[in-house]
């Protein structure tokens, strides 16, 4: 299963997206419920989307397309429209991370393009003798890491970035 | 048979009580090597144990290594006052010169050391006896170690075992109090970390202003803190690095070695083996529990008064053992939220603890090393 972090508007919704048996049938895991999605037509269009509704999408690898759900035979607007939201957190999400005191990075746990969930750990910071795994605040895609392994850094030192959103 | 008889005269001589002995001295072996309590002492300590209990044993008596060594450096205070030079170049109290006020977390961290002398009096230890047990309070081996021997020697063998044992469990016996007295809501208080970086110049001058302000105060506590200031003065100063390592590594390291088996070679059956020693390991206990309980408490008192964002977890770093209970802190605190960082505050509680169980040290001392 892949997992998306879709942040729309002001709020963020988990995805899970599996490919079924052929390449345009989905399994899409939405707030919980499940759905059979199967990508009836792709095409493209020189339309464009309206820029009021900021839809996005991250993913690990730019793999499959992904596009709009089962039932409605609608055209394009590239994302889920209106879904049950996840329990997702509500406030803005961080783009970035932050060294939360001075140490030296030992261990980089994650790199980037690659999605990590909240609670994730994503480095070890050495700080006083003491190894502190510093986690990832939010579900997102890294866009880079900041930091080598072995790196003084001090406090509020930028440390990771997640890409938009 | 008068040839056996020699051939087996240490058999002959083994006690019961020599057995149980080595069998302790076996368990802090087991302590040192399996579960890494404090193994730099406590290997030692279970060495000199096993060495000091096999009967007829030469390393006791006039020219007895563990005699010697106890003589040169344990029986004068030597040892400890080394160690404190090392403690002193390996601290770095910047969290705590960030962060002054939490000298008050020191300081009320320090209560068991006074809660467990009480207690230890009650209990029918004289009064330097149960001042000696009560230091245990200071969670700080070498002000034990110093003050037991010059108040109650009888006593350092227990007392410094306990000390280190203790202090090794410091993960283990703090965190249920802590979960206790400390809300789950309070837990999750972070902390803004304040960076406000201390010039040079304070570092430099702080471990001097300490030591003249604390000498002035209590002259008993000169000893203690004079090294642990000199130690931390070098490092500060940037200019004699040389020492600063010798000081941290070859010196502490040494000291350490031979100050474990001297405490051992106190840990003789006839001496150990009293009931006093099982009411010293539950009147240590006592001690860790009332410092951090104490600490804790008054972190709440001061949270109420000054409303800002503490954490009361942090009051129980207020003790001395160091690096631990910051440590302790901060993972009880990430327990409950992954994202608090309290470990900067906490070893600036953690330092002042430092600072305050040495003082203590010397208080404890002058009030009761009047002769």
């Amino acid at each position: 299963m892949k997992r998306y972090t879709v942040a729309m508007g002001d709020k963020t919704y988990v995805i899970g997206l599996q490919q079924q048996d052929s390449e345009n049938h989905f399994r899409v895991l939405v707030g919980g419920k499940v759905y059979d999605l199967k990508i009836v037509e792709e095409e493209e269009t020189d339309m464009e989307i309206p820029a009021m509704e900021i839809v996005e999408a991250r993913k690990e690898k730019p793999a499959i397309v992904h596009k709009p759900p089962e039932l409605l035979p609608r055209a394009r607007k590239s994302e889920p429209p209106e879904m049950p939201a996840s329990p997702a957190p509500e406030e803005e999400l961080p783009t970035e991370l932050h060294a939360p005191m001075p140490g030296v990075i030992i261990e980089i746990n994650a790199s980037p393009g690659a999605y990590v969930s909240r609670g994730d750990q994503l480095f070890v910071l050495e700080a006083m003798k003491m190894k502190n795994p510093i986690r990832s605040p939010r579900d997102g895609v890294i866009k880079a890491i900041h930091v080598n392994e072995g790196q003084n850094v001090n406090f509020d030192d930028l440390l990771l970035s997640y890409r938009e959103g | 048979m008068n040839l056996l008889s020699t051939l087996f005269a240490g058999l002959a001589a083994f006690t019961w009580g020599n057995a149980l002995m080595i069998v302790v001295g076996g368990v802090l072996i087991y302590l040192a090597i399996v579960k890494e309590y404090e193994p730099v002492l406590l290997l030692p300590i279970g060495a000199g144990a096993i060495l000091a209990n096999l009967p007829l044993s030469p390393v006791i008596g006039e020219d007895g290594i563990l005699s010697i060594l106890y003589k040169a450096g344990v029986a004068n205070e030597l040892f400890p006052l080394l160690i404190f030079v090392g403690i002193g170049a390996m601290t770095d109290f910047g969290p705590l010169l960030e962060r002054p006020h939490m000298l008050l977390l020191g300081a009320a961290g320090q209560f068991g050391i006074f809660g467990t002398l009480f207690l230890a009096l009650l209990l029918g230890f004289d009064i330097n006896e149960a001042a000696s047990i009560g230091i245990i309070g200071a969670i700080d081996g070498p002000t034990s170690i110093y003050v037991s021997n010059l108040l109650a020697p009888h006593l350092l063998g227990p007392i410094a075992v306990v000390a280190y044992s203790y202090m090794s469990l410091v993960p283990i016996i703090q965190p249920p109090i802590m979960r206790a007295l400390i809300t789950k809501k309070e837990r999750r208080i972070h902390m803004p970390y304040s960076e406000n970086p201390v010039s040079r110049r304070t570092r430099i001058l702080f471990p001097i202003l300490v030591t003249i302000a604390v000498g002035l105060l209590v002259p008993m506590a000169i000893p203690l803190i004079g090294m642990l200031m000199l130690g931390n003065l070098m490092k500060e100063s940037g200019v004699v690095q040389r020492l600063v390592g010798a000081s941290e590594n070859e010196i502490a390291n040494v000291v350490t070695l031979f100050l474990g088996l001297a405490i051992g070679a106190t840990m003789q059956a006839q001496v150990f083996l009293k009931f006093d020693t099982l009411l010293i390991l539950i009147l240590g206990i006592f001690a860790f529990g009332l410092d951090t309980a104490a600490g804790l408490l008054f972190a709440k008192f001061l949270r109420w008064v000054t409303r800002g964002p503490l954490n009361p977890l942090i009051g129980a770093a207020g003790i001395s053992a160091f690096p631990m209970a910051a440590r302790v802190v901060q993972k009880v605190a990430q327990e409950e939220d992954f994202e608090n960082f309290l470990l900067m505050h906490a070893m600036g509680a953690n330092t002042a603890g430092q600072i305050a169980s040495v003082i203590a040290g010397g208080v404890v001392l002058a009030l009761f090393a009047a002769k």
